[in-house]
C-alpha cells in the first residue's frame, strides 16, 4: 500500500518517535541510539512474553533493530513509528516460533521447556500454586508465574494481541495493522483470549487474590 | 442467573466482546450506553465484567525484564557490522559500475573510430569520382582559358570539335 505525501506528513507532526526514525533514514546515529534507548525494554519484554526465554528474548530484539536499521532508506512513515516496529517485531517473532517448530521436529521427543513439568499450562498452573490453600493470597513472583502459566493457554496470536493491548496500549486499529488483521478480527481475538485468561485464572479470582502491589 | 433470552440481548459470545471493547475503551457511544445499560441490571453480567478485569489486572503481575548492559553495545556492534558490509556492497556496485563505464566509453571509441573511417572513405572516393567525371575538363583546362567567351566554346562544339573528348570523357 502506498502512503501518500500527506499521511507521512501528518505522522512526522504527530509523532517524535517518526521524526527520531526519518532522522535515522538520514543516517543520524545519534537518532538511532535514542530509538533504540526508548524501545529496549519494551521490545525484550514483548519478546520474552511470546517467546518465554530472556536470552532469545534479547536476540530477537537485536534482530528487530538490525532491521530497523537495514530498512531505514525505505522508510517513510504510514503509521505511528510504534506500529511500525511492532510490526517488524511481529515478523521476526513469526520467524522465530516457525524455525523453533522446525527444530523441535528434529528433535525425538520434542520436550517441553527445560522439564518445566506437565505439558498442558493450565495443569502446570495448578503446580505452579504449589498444592497451596487456593485461600492463600501467593506472593509476588508466584502470582507471576501463574500469569506466565495462564499466558502460555493462549495462541500465538492471542498472546500478541494481549501484549500489545496491554502494555503497550495500543488500540484495535494500531494492532490490526501491527497483525495484519482487521479491527473486528482484533475485536474477537481479544475477546476471546481474555475469556481464556480469565478461565486459567479462575481459582485466584474466585478467591480474590490479587498481586500484592508494587 | 440471567441469561440472553431476550431478543435485544446480544448471544453470549458478542457479549463478552462487547464487554472487553468496553473494558478498552473501544466502542462507540451507542454501544457503551447499551453495556452500561445492561451492566446496571444484570448482576451476571457485571460479575463477567469484574472477572474479566481482575484477569486483566492480574497481567501486571508478569515479570518485566531490562535489557542487560551488554545489550546497547552488541546491538551497536551488530549494526557497524551490518554498516561495514553495506558499504562493501556500494563500494562493489560502484566498482562494477566504473567497469561498465569504461566498458561503454571504449566500445564508442571503437564504434566513432569505425564510423569516421567509413565516412572518411566515403567522401574520399565521392572526391575522386568528382575528379573522374572532371577529367577531361581538367585535361583541357588550359585551352577553355584561351577562350573569352562561352558561346564561342557552344559553336564549336555544336560543329562536332570535341567529340573525341567527349567520348572519352563518358
Amino acid at each position: 500500500m502506498s502512503i501518500t505525501e500527506s499521511t507521512a506528513k501528518r505522522y512526522e507532526l504527530q509523532d517524535p518517535d517518526v521524526r527520531l526514525m526519518l532522522e535515522v533514514r538520514d543516517d543520524s546515529a545519534a537518532a538511532f541510539e535514542e530509538l533504540m534507548l526508548r524501545y529496549q525494554n519494551r521490545l525484550i519484554n514483548l519478546m520474552h512474553h511470546l517467546m518465554g526465554r530472556r536470552d532469545q528474548a534479547e536476540d530477537l530484539a537485536q534482530e528487530v533493530f538490525l532491521r530497523v536499521y537495514r530498512s531505514r532508506k525505505s522508510y517513510k512513515p504510514g503509521s505511528k513509528f510504534s506500529t511500525w516496529l511492532y510490526t517488524i517485531a511481529n515478523n521476526v517473532a513469526s520467524n522465530a516460533r516457525r524455525s523453533m517448530a522446525r527444530r523441535k521436529e528434529i528433535q525425538v521427543d520434542g520436550g517441553d521447556d527445560a522439564g518445566m513439568g506437565p505439558a498442558n499450562p493450565l495443569d502446570r498452573i495448578a503446580k505452579a500454586a504449589s498444592g497451596q490453600m487456593p485461600t492463600r493470597v501467593i506472593d509476588r513472583a508466584e502470582m507471576g508465574e501463574v500469569v506466565r502459566l495462564a499466558m502460555e493457554t493462549l495462541n500465538d496470536r492471542q498472546r500478541m494481541a494481549v501484549l500489545l493491548s496491554k502494555f503497550e496500549e495500543m488500540s484495535y486499529a494500531d494492532i490490526a495493522v501491527t497483525m495484519g488483521m482487521s479491527v473486528e478480527a482484533i475485536k474477537s481475538l481479544l475477546s476471546r483470549a481474555r475469556a481464556n485468561l480469565k478461565i486459567a485464572l479462575e481459582p485466584y479470582l474466585e478467591q480474590g487474590a490479587r498481586p500484592p502491589s508494587e | 442467573m440471567s441469561t440472553p433470552q431476550d431478543n435485544n440481548m446480544v448471544p453470549v459470545e458478542d457479549a463478552e466482546q462487547q464487554l472487553v471493547a468496553y473494558l478498552d475503551g473501544e466502542l462507540s457511544e451507542d454501544e457503551r450506553i447499551v453495556v452500561e445499560a445492561r451492566l446496571a441490571d444484570d448482576y451476571d453480567y457485571r460479575l463477567r465484567l469484574q472477572r474479566l478485569e481482575r484477569a486483566w489486572d492480574m497481567l501486571d503481575s508478569l515479570p518485566r525484564v531490562e535489557a542487560s548492559d551488554q545489550f546497547v553495545h552488541t546491538t551497536v556492534e551488530m549494526i557497524s557490522v551490518a554498516a561495514s558490509q553495506e558499504l562493501e556492497t556500494i563500494q562493489v556496485r560502484q566498482k562494477s559500475r566504473s567497469w561498465r563505464i569504461a566498458a561503454i566509453t571504449g566500445a564508442a571509441a571503437v564504434a566513432a573510430a569505425v564510423l569516421g573511417f567509413a565516412w572518411i572513405s566515403q567522401s574520399a572516393s565521392r572526391q575522386n569520382e568528382e575528379l573522374l567525371t572532371e577529367l577531361p575538363l581538367i585535361e583541357n583546362m588550359d585551352r577553355y582559358q584561351k577562350v573569352d567567351e562561352v558561346e564561342f566554346l557552344e559553336r564549336l562544339r555544336s560543329e562536332g570539335l570535341f567529340v573525341s573528348e567527349v567520348d572519352d570523357g563518358v
